[in-house]
């Protein structure tokens, strides 16, 4: 008994040091934060938080964080909205239907996932800026609007229900759009979930993007905020910084965390069988 | 024989006479009816966003009738690209600001209207001008862009520091003063990482070359209408720089801080350097920062060589104004450009941020001011300008690939830090490549 | 025995909205992209030259850009092993029944929210040269103050340390999911073998995690291959001398900074067919059994 309890006390301390490791980078920012300038500045560093919160107001000042926030919000609730929306729709039409071309078309879904943004953003500025989405919403939404991840994932979670089902929904007369807003939808919570937490994840975090496709203060993201706190601090006022960083931090943190459990379930599906 | 010459001189004068006028006294300029609207994107962030909209405002209650729609689009390469990108899409900016050594690369993209072509409707003084800062802009005679924030370096020291160490207060003039000097303070007892440190960015290396009033590229340092096709950096005065600055990095004389802006202000403020090569606009900020730990701060010319000859030039940016707009707005984006470099503009932008005025006349109007006085550092930063002499090498290079060029430089330096590669070697291998670079660049820009 | 809907339109009509953004904004630029490959662009593209395979045989002849390869290989090997390693080691840590199990998992896999940018921002904060708190614990543990972001060798250290630890969090989710599998399969099998906790984990576990693991490899791969390039801009931007130059970087400053665009294309296109050639290996060895994410 007391072997078992002493592996399990090492079991603890082995864990508790790997969060440490974990968290160290971020704790240290969250200390750095609090600190003054003068601390800031001290060699050795100092590795105790103050009671210094005008670094926060300083990063809100400098770059207008709440707007960034506000627009990056906004843009990763509606991108993944419409993600979700439109790989629903792919996914039904790939597990519930048979045509002609499915095969390629899937594969053409497929390939997006190697068509990153640097290898495109020439040819995509080009048509954002003929469309006169340049500085717009619109030039920050559309184009990433549909998702390969989405298709699969729910294509794996339809193919999970039982086939007993679909044809019992046939007998009844159900159509097909009833049948995914009824059944499919209701039993994808989880992968919405998961999803939710990948796709506003994925768009909080664009950064090369939105740096060439907007120009005013208005339309900036959160991304940029961080780059432009690091260009605008002459002589690296880390406590600045870092309490940008701290704050543009929170957000997705929340996300991930609200939506933990699903996103666990949901990803586990991506894996399993 | 020489009568007849003079004669039929005489003769084309009176007959050109009119035209001469005419090209002097101003075309009529465009009318500008209605309210014109102009866009304007600018590199310069923090405060000095305030600061730029704030010179746009009053120049907005001085003509209104135009409109600036004035925009921070991120960083001089970020701003380039945007426009570019713009600029295919048929929506340019029609005034954005560049840094110096994009002057070449832009004069040939096809998508400026040179400000020399524009001064036919409203005239520019251009003598009021430094004449370095006039000069960078100007190829073969013809003014392509409107200077506007104009720095070059200086080198910071810490008075108190060197009180400490038992030096002379005046910052070393001479590449070997420096090295003594770095030395003594090393066996002073301070605490520093190092005596001496500046960011890692060729600009230096460019300035120490027109210090030495060499070139960096051939074709009179492509100034002369012809675009250059070999590096130079790699002679005699390139050596002699490099071999200095790695030297002192090697013998623990100067702290090796990486490239970008703020690592070598930071360890000059928090005393781990007792002294630092910046930008002079950098002369409000690292005051402010010595202050704050109770500290003096110095400053000095750019140390020399024994013998150099030179000068400094101009780093910075210019505002251009891009083509393919309506005469209307092409002569509002004059005004505007015309209005941000004069002198109360620039009055207001060299108090702001530390940046030189561009013209004389704000100068002798801040000196009236006494600003000099309270500000003695500044006048260092002005006089080391202007007892600059005026050459090919000194009106800085004008190259199509300069950023490239930058890199491979910065990169070759590293290099040598790290032991890999002697001066030589990684100069030439720079050089090397930069001429490839220019090769291809000169192809496609025929 | 699959069964479908009827209808002939209707899959097209569901698969409209989707086509058209990926036709639009995708297929449409990449195809652009590749075809500038083949020419030499004028640095503001007022101009181009047709030139063949010009670009290519210069990246393939440039000893600059051979070296940008290496480094992204060996960094990408870093960040796979190190980064499967030490994440499967935590998720079986995490795996065992411990109070607070949960927290502790929460607490190990939230860096996966953050961006790149923030990730080098973070360690460039770490890391300074100036005042960094890095350098101050370097002096104290190991007596010495390493050049730590201006030095190659160690520039190198810190990227793959970031892109490590903020991909830490994605790896441990996949390998628990994968543990979660492994016990109800083998629980029986392990107990009644009597084996150690170690040799039960090398001769059960772990060759029942492989698939999990080999997915994490591609995927990790790209992620050092792509995704890192926020990390690079923000940490180090390609340097010291070129040391952290991976192929996305050097592609973005060919095309962003040097204006180079036939030769920002035609690297677009050999990354491209890279993660193709790694994307058809994940396909060609696991099948169906595992999906991208």
């Amino acid at each position: 008994m007391a072997k078992k309890r002493i592996k399990k006390i090492a079991l603890h301390f082995l864990i508790i040091f790997s969060v440490l490791v974990v968290c160290a980078p971020v704790l240290l920012a969250i200390i750095i934060s609090t600190q003054t300038l003068a601390e800031v500045f001290s060699y050795p560093p100092k590795f105790t938080p103050s009671r210094n919160f005008s670094n926060y107001g300083a990063a809100l000042k400098n770059v207008n964080l709440v707007r960034m926030m506000l627009n990056s919000t906004f843009i990763a609730i509606i991108v993944t909205l419409g993600k979700i929306i439109m790989s629903l729709l792919a996914a039904f039409a790939f597990t519930h239907f048979k045509f002609k071309g499915k095969n390629i078309l899937f594969f053409v879904v497929l390939v997006t996932l190697l068509l990153p943004i640097p290898v495109r953003i020439v040819a995509l500025f080009d048509i954002v800026s003929k469309l006169k989405w340049i500085d717009t919403y619109w030039g920050l939404i559309v184009p990433f609007l549909a998702s390969a991840t989405g298709t699969f994932l729910f294509i794996q979670r339809f193919k999970m229900v039982p086939m007993e089902l679909l044809d019992a929904a046939k007998m009844d007369g159900c159509s097909p759009m009833r049948y995914l807003l009824q059944i499919l939808i209701p039993v994808s919570a989880n992968t919405i979930g998961a999803l939710i937490v990948i796709e506003f994840i994925y768009i909080w975090n664009q950064y090369l993007w939105p740096l060439m496709a907007t120009n005013s203060k208005h339309m900036r993201v959160v991304q940029i905020g961080v780059k432009m706190l690091i260009q605008t601090e002459s002589i690296n006022n880390w406590g600045i910084i870092m309490a940008g960083v701290v704050m543009t931090m929170i957000p997705p943190l929340v996300v991930f965390f609200v939506m933990q459990e699903s996103f666990m379930r949901g990803f586990a599906l991506a894996s399993e069988k | 024989m020489r009568h007849r010459v003079f004669r039929f001189g005489l003769i084309l004068l009176i007959l050109f006479l009119p035209s001469v006028i005419f090209a002097a006294g101003g075309q009529e300029a465009p009318e500008i009816t209605g309210t014109v609207s102009v866009e304007m994107w600018h590199a310069m962030s923090g405060e000095r966003i305030q600061l730029i909209e704030g010179i746009v405002e009053s120049f907005m209650k001085q003509n209104p009738n135009i409109n600036v729609v004035v925009q921070y689009t991120g960083s001089y390469n970020d701003t380039l690209n945007k426009t570019t990108a713009a600029f295919r899409a048929g929506n340019p900016p029609h005034v954005f600001h560049l840094y110096e050594i994009g002057t070449l690369g832009m004069a040939n993209s096809g998508m400026v209207t040179p400000i020399g072509d524009l001064t036919r409707w409203e005239e520019i003084d251009w003598d009021a001008f430094f004449s370095p800062v006039s000069n960078y802009y100007t190829i073969s005679g013809k003014h392509y862009s409107m200077p506007f924030n104009s720095s070059t370096p200086l080198l910071y020291y810490n008075k108190s520091f060197f009180k400490q160490a038992g030096l002379p207060d005046k910052a070393p003039a001479t590449f070997d003063a420096v090295i003594e000097v770095g030395k003594k303070l090393k066996g002073s007892g301070l605490d520093l990482k190092a005596p001496i440190t500046w960011n890692l960015n060729c600009w230096y290396f460019e300035q120490f070359h027109c210090i030495m009033d060499a070139p960096l590229v051939n074709n009179d340092n492509g100034r002369t209408g012809t675009f250059p096709t070999k590096a130079l950096f790699n002679q005699e005065a390139g050596q002699t720089i490099a071999e200095w600055w790695t030297g002192m990095e090697r013998d623990g004389i100067f702290l090796d801080v990486g490239p970008g802006w703020s690592n070598h202000r930071a360890a000059f403020g928090s005393g781990e350097v007792a002294m630092v090569m910046s930008s002079t606009s950098d002369v409000n900020k690292l005051t402010n920062l010595l202050d704050e730990k109770g500290w003096e701060m110095g400053t000095g010319f750019m140390p020399r060589p024994v013998g150099a000859k030179g000068g400094v030039t101009i780093g910075g940016g210019t505002l251009w104004i891009s083509s393919g707009h309506p005469d209307a707005e092409l002569y509002a984006a004059l005004k505007l450009v015309k209005y941000i470099s004069e002198d109360d503009a620039q009055k207001k932008w060299h108090k702001g941020t530390g940046y030189f005025p561009v013209r004389k006349t704000a100068m002798k109007a801040l000196e009236k001011e006494g600003w000099f006085r309270e500000n003695p550092n500044f006048l260092v930063a002005f006089n080391q300008l202007l007892e600059s002499p005026y050459t090919y090498n000194t009106a800085g290079a004008l190259i199509g690939v300069f950023p490239e060029l930058r890199k491979l430089v910065e990169t070759g330096i590293q290099r040598v830090y790290a032991g890999e590669k002697t001066v030589k070697e990684t100069l030439d291998e720079a050089g090397a490549k930069s001429d490839e670079a220019m090769k291809e660049w000169n192809e496609l820009n025929q | 025995m699959q069964s479908y809907f009827k209808g002939k339109w209707l899959p097209y009509l569901l698969l409209l909205p989707t086509y058209v953004i990926l036709i639009a904004f995708l297929f449409y630029p990449a195809f652009e992209t590749f075809r500038l490959s083949l020419y030499k662009v004028h640095p503001f593209g007022i101009r181009k030259i047709f030139a063949g395979f010009y670009n290519f045989r210069k990246l393939f002849g440039s000893a600059d850009y051979l070296h940008s390869f290496w480094i992204s290989f060996l960094f990408s090997l870093s960040v796979v092993v190190i980064g499967l390693f030490l994440s499967m080691m935590i998720a079986v840590l995490l795996n065992q029944k411990l109070k607070g199990q949960k927290i502790y998992r929460s607490l190990l896999i939230w860096p996966y929210a953050l961006s790149p940018a923030i990730a080098g921002a973070l360690f460039r904060f770490l890391f300074n040269p100036v005042n960094g708190y890095m350098l101050y614990l370097s002096e104290v543990i190991l007596g010495v103050e390493p050049e730590w972001l201006t030095s190659g060798s160690l520039a190198i250290v810190i990227i793959t340390m970031a892109a490590t630890w903020k991909n830490l969090g994605y790896n441990i989710i996949f390998y628990l999911t994968g543990l979660q599998n492994v016990q109800r399969e083998s629980l029986e099998a392990a107990s009644i073998d009597g084996a150690g906790p170690v040799r039960r984990f090398w001769i059960i576990t772990f060759p029942l995690l492989s698939p999990t693991t080999f997915f994490l490899l591609i995927m990790n791969l790209i992620y050092s291959y792509f995704s890192s390039f926020g990390l690079i801009d923000v940490l180090t931007e390609g340097g010291p001398a070129n040391a952290t130059n991976i192929l996305i970087y050097q592609l973005y400053q060919d095309f962003f900074v040097n204006h180079k665009i036939g030769y920002a294309a035609a690297e677009s296109f050999i990354l491209f067919t890279l993660v193709v050639g790694l994307t058809l290996i994940q396909f060609r060895t696991t099948g169906r059994k595992v999906h991208y994410q």
